[in-house]
């Protein structure tokens, strides 16, 4: 029975819903009736007659700089012609044709033909040529009495006035596509988008606000903007089907141009990188050791990026985003390679900072190394053993024995939480796009990476410490975090925040990694490695040395294949250039300001004692004896040509 | 003997619970004839005038849309005829879980969605993109179905209110987050709905539609002290998760000349294209503001716009009337249905139907701020599209008396 009482008052409560239907839908239709009926001719007359029009007005895209003044991306003015067959008379239209083909060459049946096709919309602006030199423009400035209907739109047009000078860095922009214009707020159909390098990174600051500006206009037909002579905006007087437009001044807003960005780069020490590495594949990287900004980052193959920009180079598009190896790659810190021997700078630091080991321990070195002196036998790079090393020599003359006990006396575990403390196998945090954290494996990485695997493959051996003990294993870096650890290594042991905006504030106070002790035995090494010092010989990056400026270096030998693949070829000579050994060299100036701080890595290199390090060499001869010009102005290497596609 | 008694000579029986049903059937086809003839009249009528408005509305910039459309609706066939023979008692009892699942799989949107158009979250399987916030519309109307009767007369009890509600915010909140404001406020009109027909105490209901209207005045005044510059910059107070775009949509409801170009362009060419079909309208495949492209979201969320545009204000009365006799019909049966349960199911799919249809329409004539909601059967969207289908086909599901039983006897 109490059932029956529930479901009653339900029932009544069903009816009061109801009764709330009722009077949603009362208020639905009388708000109709208020609309259709009595507001009716009102809002009849604004749909016929007159429409207020946002019309989008874009803005200007911010320059890229660098700090001594070069513009390396800027925009140009570009003309289009248009013609308007309405604003031409028809006895008139022959009279135009003609001169335009002798200004511009244009079909004159062609323009006719056009000129029927858009007979419905008779003062839509036809575009009859895109960018036109100047010297045609002013031809067709001189001829414009006589030539009613046509009319110029000028619009900026994205330039690299120094072409492929830092130009993987830079990247390039082109429009926008159908589903970045569904998910990202505040774009319009044919806007343009970084796609690469700073122009990508930064887009939101380079890219500005659109403006708009309301537009009284008829229903049918759509409004146009063109420039005037002066190169202003304006809003040509009728809409496509030939009705008057009146702009709305009360109610615009202007567009706001983007944000210039100043770059760290320093141009000419750029170009000259570029150029030393214009014969081989590779990366250099130079930063400042103390704020960590980018001196310079250069990457061979390397591509224009006015190819993007520019109408008519679809071919060198294609061939760019195809080529092999990649020119769209910055090596620099879009590629990974095991460290190899410089490996063996961050590992002796982490020691020593631990108190792992001394700077008196000494280990022997018969040439070979085995586990608790049994098991599988680690070589070292010299046949015939380096004898008993402490780990000055063992830097200097990149002992790996030395470093296999190391290795094994500090376990992985902290080899990868230093690792990530100084930025190895992790993101840098580089303001670039596409950056790649490399890997310093550690335990849990290898259970993963094997968890379909016997729990035998999955577990960590010690024979794992000692391939990563000298970089090599699943080990890899990209060139970019081997700058960094040589920035730590010389800036006083704080961790280094690569960047390459200017007005990148890195965070404060630095985190300090290594301390000052630690960092003099090392830095001893690294300068064994490069000159001689007392009695002892120089190590293995003698290649490096100038005179009167301090270096300090490594060098890394990176493996592409193992040695049994390259045991086959009787001399070394002889192995093909794509099975050789990448050639790494890290070199810092302690004696100097500014610091720097160098990486160099030259793919299929061989040697980095004979390839990579006479390169640093030229790199800091460079820098430190290059006259400095005070006015900051027209630094770029002076017999560096303009590219073709910016000559205009 | 109560008059109730003689309905088809037998008494009619009121189940309390599930497991006291005596012959429990989970599929009978049998039910195809429970499938109501006039809610059925009506439903079809609306998805005719629905194809012939897509058409006019897309096929200017776009016939695709007016495909899928179609398509749709044969889609969704199937599912109204299974869940028409399946008994629904079934779906109510495991509901619990289900809700379960569906907030795991909101909170799982969060980190294996792809986003469209900077706002819901979706999943995606290959090429099937799968929305979790629709189907928990359904969802909570079978959940709250289950709390209520379960809970019973106890709903009178102020707690036994506030956990309804409780049920309700958990997905509600999820759902804002995502962020989607529309199917969020959806969620929470089911429950205010759901609670009235379950019998709670007037004035607790009185003072909920208080309280929401007194957190609206606040967020007004609050929402009043930005401005647009501010708001684009992605400022917005820390207790609103809003993107800027929604919460420009809310501005501009209250400041509908701050953004002409935005959301208020919309509402202001809604207002224009429903305005100008006056009286008796501009003709079927006449209406300039869809085809000159002024009236946006034309195939969607204003496609009541583009129908009152050709067809006036006559025209445009007799399919809001339409929508009132579906809402009336439903509501008939949930009124003839013999068990708690479907009373209570039937009244939370009237609740979907009555607040997307009232929400939408006000919205296309500035009644209410742009939050994008379909219009049931017109729009284009088929996750909508579907959940409106499953809706009737539960409606079927529902046993119901022959003729109307009034007042039952003692």
């Amino acid at each position: 029975m109490e059932a029956r009482e529930f479901q009653n008052k339900i029932n009544k409560r069903i009816f009061l819903f109801g009764l709330l239907i009722f009077i949603g839908v009362s208020i639905l239709i009388s708000r109709l009736w208020e609309l259709q009926v009595k507001q009716g001719e009102i809002y009849r007359e604004k749909a016929e007659n007159n429409k207020i029009w946002p019309q989008i007005i874009k803005p200007e895209r911010g320059k890229i700089l660098t700090r001594d003044g070069v513009i390396l991306a800027d925009n140009r003015p570009s003309t289009d012609i248009v013609f308007v067959p309405g604003d031409c008379p028809k006895e008139k239209f022959k009279e135009v044709a003609e001169t335009l083909k002798k200004i511009l060459n244009v079909n004159p049946d062609w323009l006719s033909q056009q000129a029927e096709k858009f007979s419905n919309e008779p003062f839509t602006q036809i575009v009859i040529k895109r960018d036109i030199p100047r010297s045609d423009l002013i031809k067709l400035e001189e001829n414009m009495f006589r030539l009613p209907g046509v009319y110029t739109i000028t619009q900026p047009q994205r330039r690299y006035p120094y072409g492929s000078i830092g130009g993987q860095l830079i990247g390039y922009i082109n429009e926008i596509n159908k589903e970045e214009l569904a998910t990202r707020d505040g774009y319009y159909m044919g806007d343009l988008i970084g796609r690469a390098g700073i122009e990508k990174y930064y887009e939101d600051q380079l890219r500005g606000t659109a403006g708009c500006m309301m537009i009284t206009k008829y229903a049918v037909g759509l409004p146009q903007l063109r420039t005037d002579k002066f190169g202003n905006l304006v809003l040509a007087k009728r809409d496509t089907r030939g009705h008057f437009l009146i702009e709305e001044d009360y109610f615009k807003e202007e567009p706001k141009p983007g944000k210039d960005i100043v770059l760290t780069l320093d141009t000419e020490l750029q170009n000259f990188c570029e150029n030393l590495l214009s014969t081989e594949n590779g990366a250099i990287v130079v930063l400042e050791a103390e704020t960590g900004a980018v001196l310079a980052m250069a990457s061979n193959p390397r591509y224009d990026p006015n190819i993007f920009v520019t109408k008519g180079k679809d071919l060198e598009r294609i061939e760019a985003l195809n080529s092999k190896p990649n020119k769209m790659t910055n090596r620099a810190i879009s590629e990974q390679y095991p460290p190899g021997s410089v490996f063996k700078i961050f590992l002796a630091a982490t020691a020593l900072e631990k108190g792992v080991i001394t700077p008196n321990t000494t280990f022997f070195c018969p040439g070979s190394f085995k586990i608790d002196g049994k098991g599988r036998e680690w070589k070292c790079w010299q046949k015939y053993g380096h004898g008993t090393v402490n780990v000055v020599e063992a830097i200097a003359y990149s002992c790996d024995v030395f470093f296999y006990n190391v290795g094994l006396k500090l376990g992985v575990d902290t080899i990868s939480e230093y690792a990530q403390k100084v930025g190895l196998g992790v993101k840098t945090g580089i303001d670039l796009p596409m950056e790649v954290p490399g890997l310093i494996p550690n335990k849990e990485w290898k259970a993963r990476m094997n968890a379909d695997k016997p729990i035998w493959v999955q577990r960590w051996y010690p024979g794992d410490t000692v391939n990563l003990s000298i970089g090599q294993g699943s080990c890899s870096t990209t060139p970019l975090q081997n700058a960094v650890l040589m920035a730590t290594i010389i800036n006083g042991g704080y961790r280094v925040y690569p960047h390459i905006n200017y007005s990148y504030v890195p965070p404060s106070p630095p985190e300090r990694i290594y301390s000052e002790k630690t960092l003099k035995t090392v830095i001893q090494g690294m300068q064994l490695c490069v000159e001689p010092i007392g009695n002892k010989p120089a190590g293995t990056g003698k290649q490096a040395r100038v005179e009167g400026i301090t270096v300090i270096g490594k060098t890394g030998t990176a493996q592409v294949v193992s040695l049994e693949v390259q045991k086959r070829y009787a001399s070394a000579e002889e192995i093909p250039k794509e099975l050789r050994d990448h050639a790494w060299f890290i070199a810092g100036v302690i004696d100097k300001e500014p610091k720097i701080a160098i990486c160099v890595l030259v793919e299929h290199g061989a040697h980095g004692s004979s390839t990579a390090a006479p390169l640093a060499r030229e790199i800091i001869s460079y820098f430190y004896s290059r006259e400095r010009d005070k006015h900051q102005d027209a630094l770029i290497a002076k017999d560096q040509r303009l590219p073709e596609s910016v000559q205009r | 003997m109560s008059s109730a008694t003689l309905v088809n000579g037998k008494i009619p029986q009121i189940t309390t619970s599930i497991t006291d049903e005596e012959n429990f059937k989970l599929v009978n086809f049998g039910k195809i004839k429970n499938i109501d003839p006039i809610l059925s009249i009506i439903v079809i009528a609306l998805v005719i005038i629905g194809w012939l408005n897509m058409f006019s509305a897309t096929e200017e910039q776009s016939l695709s849309y007016f495909y899928k459309h179609i398509s749709i609706f044969f889609m969704s066939l199937p599912i109204v005829f299974i869940l028409t023979i399946v008994d629904y008692k079934i779906f109510i009892a495991i509901s619990p879980m289900l809700y379960v699942i569906s907030i795991i799989l909101l909170i799982g949107v969060f980190y294996l969605g792809i986003q469209v158009k900077g706002s819901e979250r979706w999943y995606e399987f290959g090429s099937i993109r799968f929305q979790p916030s629709e189907i928990n519309k359904i969802l909570l109307v079978l959940t709250l179905t289950w709390y209520l009767r379960k809970v019973g007369e106890r709903i009178r009890k102020i707690w036994w209110y506030v956990i309804a509600f409780v049920i309700t915010a958990v997905p509600a909140l999820l759902i804002l987050m995502q962020p989607n404001l529309g199917t969020s406020v959806s969620l929470i009109s089911i429950a205010i709905f759901m609670v009235l027909i379950s019998g709670c105490k007037i004035w607790h209901w009185l003072a909920t539609i208080l309280g929401g209207l007194v957190v609206i005045a606040f967020l007004y005044l609050e929402i009043s002290t930005l401005t647009p510059e501010k708001i684009r910059a992605g400022e917005h107070p820390y207790y609103l998760p809003l993107k800027p775009h929604q919460l420009m949509r809310i501005y501009s409801f209250f400041n509908p000349e701050a953004d002409v170009k935005g959301s208020g362009w919309q509402t202001y060419q809604s207002k224009i294209s429903i305005g100008s079909g006056g009286a008796n309208g501009k003709g079927f495949r006449k209406g300039t503001q869809t085809r000159l492209n002024y009236l946006p979201e034309y195939h969607t969320d204003f496609i009541f716009s583009h129908f009152a545009e050709e067809h006036g204000f006559y025209k445009s009365s007799a399919l809001i009337l339409l929508y009132f006799l579906l809402l009336l019909r439903i509501l008939i049966l949930a009124y003839k249905s013999t068990e708690i349960e479907g009373k209570l199911l039937i009244s939370g799919i009237t609740a979907i139907f009555f607040f997307h249809i009232f929400v939408n329409i006000a919205i296309t004539m500035g009644l209410l701020p742009v939050t994008g909601l379909p219009l049931p059967f017109l729009s284009y969207g088929r996750s909508f599209y579907l959940t409106c289908m499953a809706g009737l086909g539960l409606i079927f599901s529902v046993p119901k008396q022959k003729t109307f039983l009034f007042k039952g006897g003692q």
